[in-house]
C-alpha cells in the first residue's frame, strides 16, 4: 500500500457522488490505518480487486446515512434500509472503485463482485499484509461515511 | 456464462468445502441443498475467485455458535468467544475450501482473491445485488449448518 493509492481513492469518491448524488462530499477527520481486526458500521460494502494487485475497497455507513445516499442516488425518500438500499450502496462501491482502479496508473486492476453486509457490531478482517487505510469522508445531506482501501501488490 | 457451467462451478465447490471440513476438521457433510439465505448468520466469509472466463464470489456463512464449534475442532482446544485465533482459524479453514474449489476446476485455470471475514453480533445480512447466485446449504454432521454461496458476474 503506497500514499500514491490514496488520492485515486478520493478523487473517485468525490467525483462519484459529485455525477451520482449532485454533491461534492469533502474529508471530515484524519486517514486511519487499520490491520486484523477492526470495527465498521452497520452497513458495509466491499468489491475486491485483483490483476496486478490484491486487494478490496470497502464504502460503510450508518443505516440512516445509507438511506439518505442511496435515496439522493435514485432521487427518492428512504426511510428503513432494504434491499434496495443494499443494492445502491454496492453500485455507488462499484463505480468508485471502477473510477479509483481508473485513475491508479501502472496497474491493471479488475473489480469483483460488489458485496453489501448489513449487521450490528460488525468486525472486518482480511488475510493481507498490508493495512487498510480508512479515509472519513461526509456528503451534505445524507452524512458522514467511510471509504477505505488496502492493495498488495505482490 | 451458460448455466451448465455455473452449476459445475456450484458443484465444485460445495464438493471442496465438504471434502475441506471432512480432512480438516473430521465432520461429514450429510446433506448439502439449495436453500434461501441463512437468517442467524452470523460469520462470513468472502472471497472473490476469477478465471480469463469467469467471474465469481464465493462466501461460506455460519452461525455464532456453529462458527465458534468449527473453530474449536480446527484449533483442536474448545473455541468459546470469536478472539483473532478463532476468526483466524475460521478465516483459513474456509481459505482453504475455497482454494480447494478453485484448484478443482484446473480446465477454468480459476484463482482466488483476497478473503475477508465480517462477524456481526446480530444477524448478518449479505446482498449482492441481481447478478446470478447459487446458495446451497451444507447439513455438518452433529455440528449445524453452513451456508455455501456462489454468486456470479453478470458481465462473466
Amino acid at each position: 500500500m503506497k500514499s500514491e493509492h490514496i488520492n485515486p481513492c478520493i478523487e473517485a469518491t468525490i467525483q462519484t457522488y459529485k455525477t451520482m448524488l449532485k454533491v461534492t462530499p469533502v474529508r471530515s477527520g484524519d486517514l486511519a490505518v487499520k490491520m486484523g481486526v477492526f470495527d465498521v458500521t452497520d452497513i458495509t460494502g466491499v468489491i475486491g480487486l485483483s490483476g496486478t494487485v490484491k486487494g478490496a475497497m470497502m464504502l460503510t455507513m450508518e443505516k440512516e446515512v445509507a438511506c439518505k445516499t442511496v435515496g439522493s442516488f435514485l432521487e427518492k425518500e428512504i426511510t428503513a434500509v432494504d434491499d434496495e438500499v443494499l443494492d445502491g450502496i454496492g453500485e455507488i462501491l462499484n463505480i468508485i472503485a471502477g473510477a479509483a482502479a481508473a485513475k491508479l496508473s501502472g496497474y491493471k486492476i479488475q473489480l469483483g463482485l460488489p458485496t453489501v453486509l448489513q449487521g450490528k457490531d460488525q468486525r472486518m478482517f482480511a488475510n493481507i499484509a498490508t493495512p487498510w487505510i480508512i479515509i472519513p469522508m461526509n456528503a451534505p445531506g445524507s452524512g458522514r461515511f467511510d471509504i477505505a482501501i488496502t492493495m498488495d501488490e505482490g | 456464462m451458460d448455466a451448465g457451467l455455473r452449476q459445475q462451478v456450484v458443484n465444485a465447490f460445495t464438493l471442496a468445502a465438504a471434502e475441506t471440513f471432512s480432512s480438516m476438521i473430521g465432520v461429514k457433510v450429510i446433506r448439502a441443498e439449495p436453500s434461501p439465505p441463512l437468517e442467524d448468520a452470523s460469520f462470513n466469509h468472502l472471497q472473490d475467485v476469477y478465471s480469463p472466463s469467469l467471474q465469481a464470489s464465493v462466501s461460506l456463512r455460519t452461525s455464532a455458535d456453529t462458527g465458534l464449534v468449527i473453530a474449536g475442532r480446527f484449533l483442536g482446544e474448545e473455541a468459546s468467544v470469536y478472539d483473532p485465533s478463532v476468526l483466524d482459524a475460521l478465516r483459513e479453514l474456509f481459505t482453504i475450501a475455497v482454494n480447494a474449489g478453485c484448484a478443482s476446476l484446473t480446465a477454468l485455470k480459476m484463482k482466488s482473491g483476497i478473503a475477508l471475514s465480517m462477524l456481526s453480533g446480530e444477524g448478518l445480512l449479505q446482498r449482492r445485488g441481481k447478478d446470478a447466485s447459487y446458495i446451497i446449504l451444507l447439513i455438518l454432521e452433529g455440528l449445524g449448518a453452513i451456508q455455501l454461496e456462489v454468486a456470479f458476474s453478470g458481465t462473466a
